[in-house]
């Protein structure tokens, strides 16, 4: 089989299976069938079983992933319909942003260490909680491995989308940004699409808090970097 | 004979327009641009920033200063947000090339990540919601 051929052939699988899997989870909304899970599953599966080297696989697939940067830029389309209510809450909105980029660095660092996890893994770690395009280049200045970050943060987006409510029963959060925070800060994109759930204001604080998360955190890594030489 | 071109030039104008404010996929076409543009500057100056956050921090102020309208971008935004996954999903079956992590480090950092999430949730709600509470005056 021709590489070009097989190239085709992947990028074919990879959008069939994903909108394959979106139907299904239009239809059945469980968190074990969001399309992000069953695309990477079902297509790593595949891989594996047909022995495909993963630079076979990228070769007719990294368009998609080039993709990224134009949907990172994207952005700031939600956040400036939002500048309302950024301007009148930015001191909640800031407070959230910085206290979860702290907690998360920090109990990932935490954690790291207790486990005695190597250096690389550790920084492949570190920034799981923002959203995956800014969650890689973070990795990338790290020194960590942007594809083990890659999954780590759907991981982290998935489990906190699928047990947030009930851990949100738990706590008397009697603010709606609180709330926002909840599901922006720890579940990402997925998390987001919770809070949506739950309500307007809640939607909209999450999807704020995710990219001013992501923002936040990549500049100062880059200042870090910069630092320390 | 100006005139005429005046028209013309007017008219195409008005149809780019009215494509570009419906058309999720000129939209698409739009931030991939920006985005390019983006990685250009980054390059040429060697900013130590991406260039997908320099062009969205162009396009955020172009957008504040009204040089451009926000529906030639809105249903474009919308496309490609909701299609993140795709665009991440080969990047993320990179993982194939770990095997190394079905091991006990794999088992380790899939607990990091279970226990972690958790936390970074409850801490960063209740540290809102106190400041929610010590703001002087409460609307919600």
């Amino acid at each position: 089989m021709s590489t070009e051929f097989q190239a085709v052939l992947w990028a074919a699988v990879t959008l069939g299976v994903y909108i394959a899997a979106s139907r299904l989870y239009r239809s059945c909304r469980v968190w074990w069938l969001s399309p992000l899970l069953v695309t990477w599953v079902l297509c790593g599966v595949l891989i594996v079983v047909f022995h495909t080297a993963y630079r076979d696989y990228l070769r007719g697939t990294s368009w998609l992933v080039s993709l990224i940067g134009p949907t990172t830029v994207a952005f700031a389309i939600p956040v400036h319909e939002n500048r309302a209510l950024i301007r009148k809450h930015w001191v909640l909105l800031l407070i959230g942003t910085v206290a979860g980029s702290v907690i998360s660095f920090g109990s990932a660092w935490a954690l790291a260490w207790l486990f005695h996890l190597s250096p690389e893994m550790q920084a492949s770690l570190l920034p799981r909680s923002i959203t995956t395009p800014f969650a890689i280049t973070v990795s990338q200045n790290l020194g960590g491995l942007p594809e083990l970050t890659a999954a780590f943060t759907a991981i982290t987006g998935l489990f906190g989308a699928a047990i947030g409510e009930g851990v949100m029963s738990w706590l008397p959060l009697r603010s709606s940004f609180a709330r926002g925070a909840f599901f922006g800060m720890g579940a990402h994109g997925a998390g987001v699409a919770k809070a949506r759930e739950i309500g307007e204001e809640e939607g909209a604080v999450a999807g704020l808090i995710m990219v001013f998360a992501g923002l936040l955190n990549v500049l100062a890594v880059v200042v870090f970097v910069h630092f320390r030489g | 004979m100006t005139d005429v071109m005046n028209l013309a030039i007017s008219k195409a104008c008005r149809t780019a327009r009215w494509h570009l404010s419906r058309n999720w996929w000129l939209q698409a076409v739009l931030f991939i641009a920006i985005w390019a543009l983006g990685e250009a500057v980054v390059r040429q100056f060697s900013l130590p920033i991406p260039g997908s956050v320099l062009g969205m921090g162009a396009l955020l102020a172009a957008l504040e200063f009204r040089w451009i309208s926000v529906r030639w971008f809105r249903r474009g935004a919308r496309g490609l947000l909701a299609h993140l996954l795709l665009f991440l999903t080969p990047a993320m079956l990179a993982v194939v090339n770990h095997r190394e992590l079905i091991s006990l480090t794999g088992l380790k950092l899939i607990i990091a990540v279970l226990i972690g999430t958790p936390l970074v949730m409850i801490g960063t709600a209740v540290v809102v919601e106190i400041g929610f509470r010590l703001q002087p005056s409460r609307e919600h």
